[in-house]
């Protein structure tokens, strides 16, 4: 042994656990919750829930808070990215899959991880985003504009193996943050717009072996295949882009899926077009589909799934469930029993004009002639819908579901489209509602009946999630670059922090030296909160 | 040996010459109508989706604007296409054809413009009436002038004259608009607003800027009150009024003509 390797191995020793790595086993994943100090997932916890229990900043003095320190990315763009923190390190993601590294205490980089990607790549009706890693054991995942899902090691930032999930030839891209749950890795991907069929794939989280993967749009043989008119399927889109949610006990993952592809003329795809617009069930050891629900058959609106699946254990009707609840882009909100997938209840919580309602199967009762139209047909809510990827928050001590309105409608049209293999595939557009009708809020809803209980507006609809915390408050951010925290009681705004940068991203809570913080970024930074 | 030689040293003097005629392509000199027909169909494939199927913006901003923030004309629409806009979700059309680029260019620079307006006033009168009911108190054109209204200078391109007119006869009716780096990227500008503190005398002006919590106004001497929302007793904006007085009754005879023909004359020429 040299001397330079004994003193290593002397510094190790007296350093202990001070510079040791990250070491995110799944049984802290899984018990989330009672780590309050940490934001180990993408939600926080499995359950979507986006919910802190720490309890440190209040009504009462929330009006002190004030930035702590602020992080810029060294790579241009807008961060929509939801950090993770772990032991004292906070791992963020910039535009073109880069990932930082940073030391909680002063935003300090530690590492950086840059991968190589081709200036040709093709991002296909979406930019360069990315919206977060997933920590498991001593590794950071993150998936690639270029399709690749990479595996770095969380003391260094250095690749422990990097594997193709799909082509990007062909518009695949990966702008989602992986899940990690026991020893496997769950990524799905984009391209909705680029006539994929979509999938969600498991790896093996020591090897980057792939263990499973489940097509988004069944294959010939497969049930659900006779919802595809024609060779439709093969290019039917249905995309996997964002983080879904996974009950442990059930060993089930609750995963939104997209459009189907062309996005706003289905005359080539007649049928319902499984499990597009849907929320699918897979058991988690082996891919396999439980159950799923389609929110919109056939949709021609562009109205993906892509939201958390929020997993909540009510009492419902005198009996305890296991539910899992939504609001969707289409503008309704449902409750569905997420053992069986069986619809409970679903109401509209934000302005649509595009159906009368839901049957007794949760069905939409679709008003006829909302569809894209050569002069444009006027429909609610927006082509970007009534709300998006940006997270929902749910507080189960007082059983309100928030979430992120964005109150617009548009002209629709359709247009032929025409496949090309890694091209856009469309067919039609929109042209935004403008005026008074037009703007944002953050709605409070009774979890069990999606009843209104409160909305703060904002000024314009909304690109940024909600955080709630067990202090009773609901953290959020605006377009126009505010931060700001409601009652959760009331909705009344308590404090407010102008970024000076659009923000499109959301908010997470940990303890930094024993204290309450928050932290969201916007326009192109990161911004951490705390009381003086 | 010296054929090689000769070929490495024009390759090192040249490089980033060559590449970048390489890369972006001249604007066409005459777009066709089977062109603009080209441009119409990449763009709707391509563009529309954050740009709006019209050009109206959306996730995007808009480009149905005769004047574009980042290109001043069709060769800069070119060198976006070429290259993108770094730190935005605005890539580099890699997959458009040459001449799909240049066809989506003409496309987008024709979805601004304006048809030519028949002109019956002097410009020269117009400039005099310019002076004499003294535009230039609240507007400036050409670096000259008070900046409480829109700037002028490049007016005449920005609006057709018939937009003019209706301004100046019925100023509540013209929109105005400021443009924002983020959805929706065009804010009315120019509202004119009414802010009641909870204490001292209410402020009538125009918005300057606005969040969820707070807005800015400049009042009619040009100073800007900066007010917290939630420490205001009312907040009302007055749409369809403008701090600019008709002129209906001022101009008289041909003057309004020979103003608006005067205004047509002011741009910025490329």
């Amino acid at each position: 042994m040299t001397a330079s390797r004994l003193w290593a191995l002397a510094l190790a020793a007296l350093l202990g656990p001070i510079a040791a790595a990250a070491q995110v086993p799944y049984e802290r994943l899984r018990a989330a919750r009672t780590e309050p100090g940490s934001w180990l997932t993408y939600s926080g916890s499995y359950d979507g829930h986006r919910f802190s229990p720490l309890a440190e900043i209040t009504p009462a003095n929330v009006a002190r808070l004030r930035p702590a320190w602020v992080y810029q990315v060294q790579e241009p763009g807008p961060v929509q990215a939801t950090p993770v923190v772990a032991d004292g390190v906070l791992y963020v993601t910039e535009a073109k899959s880069r990932v930082a590294a940073l030391d909680l205490r002063t935003g300090r980089t530690l590492w950086r991880y840059e991968p190589e990607i081709p200036k040709d790549v093709r991002v296909i009706g979406f930019g360069p985003t990315n919206r977060g890693v997933a920590l498991l054991d001593d590794r950071v995942y993150v998936g690639t504009l270029a399709a690749n899902l990479v595996a770095l090691d969380a003391a260094s930032g250095v690749v422990r193996w990097d594997v193709q999930v799909a082509d990007n030839a062909l518009g695949y891209a990966i702008t989602t943050a992986p899940l990690a749950i026991d020893g496997k890795i769950i990524i799905g991907v984009s391209g909705g717009e680029a006539g994929i069929r979509g999938s969600l794939d498991a790896y093996d989280a020591k090897t980057g072996k792939r263990a499973w993967r489940f097509y988004t749009v069944p294959g010939p043989g497969e049930p659900g295949h006779e919802s595809w008119g024609g060779e439709s399927w093969k290019t039917g889109g249905a995309p996997t882009w964002l983080t879904g949610t996974y009950d442990p006990g059930l060993n089930l993952l609750y995963v939104g899926v997209g459009n189907p592809a062309p996005d706003w003329n289905g005359d080539d795809r007649p049928g319902d077009n499984l499990y597009s617009c849907s929320f699918v069930a897979l058991d988690a050891t082996t891919g396999v589909l439980r159950w799923h629900f389609q929110f919109t058959p056939h949709d021609t609106h562009d109205w993906d799934a892509n939201q958390i699946p929020v997993l909540v254990d009510a009492v419902m009707d005198g009996r305890p469930r296991k539910l899992v609840v939504t609001a969707n882009r289409n503008g309704f909100y449902y409750v569905l029993d997420r053992t069986t997938g069986e619809y409970l209840r679903g109401t509209a919580y934000a302005k649509q004009t595009w159906a009368r309602g839901l049957d007794p199967r949760g069905r939409p009762v679709v008003i006829p002639g909302q569809e894209p139209s050569e002069k444009g047909t006027l429909v609610w809510p927006s082509l970007q819908g009534a709300t998006n990827w940006f997270s929902p928050a749910f507080d189960a001590g007082r059983q309100l579901f928030f979430v992120p309105v964005r109150e617009m409608g548009s002209k629709y049209f359709k247009t032929e489209a025409l496949y090309e293999p890694g091209k856009p595939f469309m067919g039609g557009g929109e042209v935004v509602e403008a005026g008074d009708e037009v703007y944002g809020a953050v709605r409070a809803l009774d979890v069990l009946t999606g009843e209104r209980r409160w909305e703060h507006r904002l000024l314009s609809p909304l690109w940024a999630g909600v955080m709630a915390t067990a202090g009773g408050l609901v953290f959020g951010s605006t377009t126009e670059g505010n931060v700001y925290a409601l009652d959760a009681a009331t909705g009344r705004p308590l404090w407010d922090f102008q970024t000076g940068g659009s923000c499109s991203a959301n908010p997470i809570s940990f303890l930094l030296d024993g204290r309450q913080h928050v932290a969201v970024a916007c326009g192109q930074a990161l911004f951490v909160f705390g009381l003086p | 040996m010296r054929q090689r030689l000769l070929v490495i040293t024009l390759s090192l003097a040249w490089p980033s010459v060559a590449a970048a005629q390489a890369l972006a392509p001249k604007p066409l000199e005459r777009a066709t109508a089977a062109d603009l027909e080209g441009g119409a169909k990449a763009y709707a494939t391509y563009c529309a989706r954050c740009h709006g199927f019209d050009g109206t913006g959306g996730m995007g901003p808009p480009l149905a604007r005769p004047r574009l923030t980042r290109a001043a004309d069709e060769a800069a629409i070119i060198g976006i296409l070429v290259d993108g806009i770094p730190g935005t979700a605005m890539m580099a059309a890699w997959s458009l054809s040459e001449r799909e680029i240049r066809q989506v260019a003409a496309y987008v620079s024709a979805l601004g413009r304006r048809p030519t307006e028949a002109l019956p006033g002097d410009p020269a009168l117009g400039r005099a009436v310019y002076s004499r009911v003294g535009c230039a108190s609240c507007h400036i054109a050409h670096g000259e002038g008070s900046g409480l209204g829109p700037e002028l200078t490049d007016v005449g391109r920005l609006r057709g004259a018939e937009y003019l007119r209706e301004s100046l006869l019925d100023p509540g009716a013209a929109r105005p608009e400021r443009a924002v780096p983020y959805e929706p990227y065009a804010y009315p500008a120019y509202v004119v607003v009414r802010a009641q503190p909870q204490a001292g005398p209410q402020v009538t002006g125009v918005r300057v800027n606005e969040d969820a919590f707070t807005i800015q106004i400049r009042d009619p001497q040009g100073r800007v009150h900066s007010f917290r929302k939630a420490d205001l007793q009312g907040l009302l904006p007055e749409p369809g009024t403008s701090l600019m007085p008709s002129y209906r009754d001022t101009l008289r005879g041909d003057d309004l003509n020979h103003l608006v023909a005067y205004l047509m004359t002011l741009r910025v020429e490329r």
